[in-house]
């Protein structure tokens, strides 16, 4: 199992964009010893061709050409892979729906592009995005663009 | 599109693969934390939509390899509880996402929203409970 953290932030990101608390202001200045994240987001794969999203962050498209095994141009590097895959090809396979907040769900925007994929998710978590925001839509203009498969969680104590 | 082999069974564990091209497979368990809705769920909706789906932990365990590899992501943890601990003690690493230090942390600092119990997320007393069981 190969798990890969592509951002580790809160909602606002690190640094926040209208936040000038001490961390944030000194990973500006360069004078912390860290780096700037984006928001949570976590890859895990059995196989290293394909990869499972955790949830999809808003940053999501800059987290995919960020990363190698994410990428479509790392997976078809030269033409023989282009001829074999076709030049839209991507490893990402599926999506992994854990909440409906925006930060697990507005990268889904960015998975858009008629490329297929499953998202996995409870009912009610698959329901919520399409029908507040009918750019979800766009997951579903053609068909057999997204397979959505309803799971039904194990109870927890609290629930 | 790739085909998923496995199925999804409620409430059980399933894989997640979706091609004959994986040889490993990745067991999936899905258990929900309770929690809230997301804050831009209208109270028509809410009234619509299980509450008790919204905040799902995510426990991965690799199979067909030798040794049992278990990976926790908690995106969002309302409380920490005997289960849970019980949870994290079983597993090989844990990804625990916790934001806040104080359950009114966003009020002080923007002047308001929601308290970190109403976007699900334990303060850190609760998360050094979570803490400590790694640290032993």
């Amino acid at each position: 199992m190969q798990i890969k953290i592509h951002g580790s932030a809160a909602g606002g990101g690190f640094p926040q964009w209208n936040c000038a608390c001490r961390n944030c202001r000194e990973i500006g200045a360069g004078k912390l010893n860290s780096s700037p994240r984006t928001q949570c987001q976590v890859a895990v794969s059995s196989s290293h061709e394909e990869w499972f999203l955790r949830n999809a962050s808003p940053a999501l498209r800059m987290q995919i050409v960020g990363a190698a095994e994410l990428d479509s141009r790392g997976h078809l590097r030269d033409l023989k892979a282009v001829s074999k895959r076709g030049v839209r090809h991507t490893p990402i396979v599926g999506v992994v729906l854990t909440g409906g907040d925006l930060d697990q769900v507005l990268g889904l925007l960015y998975l858009r592009e008629l490329e297929p994929i499953h998202i996995d998710a409870t009912a009610s978590i698959r329901r919520l995005p399409r029908e507040q925001n009918k750019f979800f839509n766009m997951l579903t203009e053609q068909p057999w663009q997204s397979v959505c498969t309803d799971f039904v969680p194990e109870k927890g104590s609290r629930s | 599109m790739a085909k998923r082999l496995y199925g999804f069974c409620a409430g059980k564990r399933f894989a997640l693969v979706v091609s004959t091209e994986s040889t490993r497979k990745l067991g999936c368990r899905v258990i929900s934390l309770g929690g809230s809705l997301p804050a831009y769920v209208g109270e028509k909706q809410a009234a619509d939509v299980r509450a008790d789906e919204a905040v799902l932990v995510l426990l991965l365990e690799s199979r067909g390899d030798e040794k049992r590899m278990a990976y926790l992501y908690l995106p969002a943890v309302p409380a920490v509880d005997d289960r849970l601990l019980s949870m994290l003690e079983s597993c090989d690493l844990v990804l625990f996402d916790g934001t806040f230090w104080t359950d009114d942390e966003l009020f002080r600092v923007q002047g308001g929203g929601r308290s970190a119990l109403e976007v699900a997320t334990c303060q850190f007393p609760a998360r050094e409970a979570a803490s400590s069981v790694w640290q032993n």
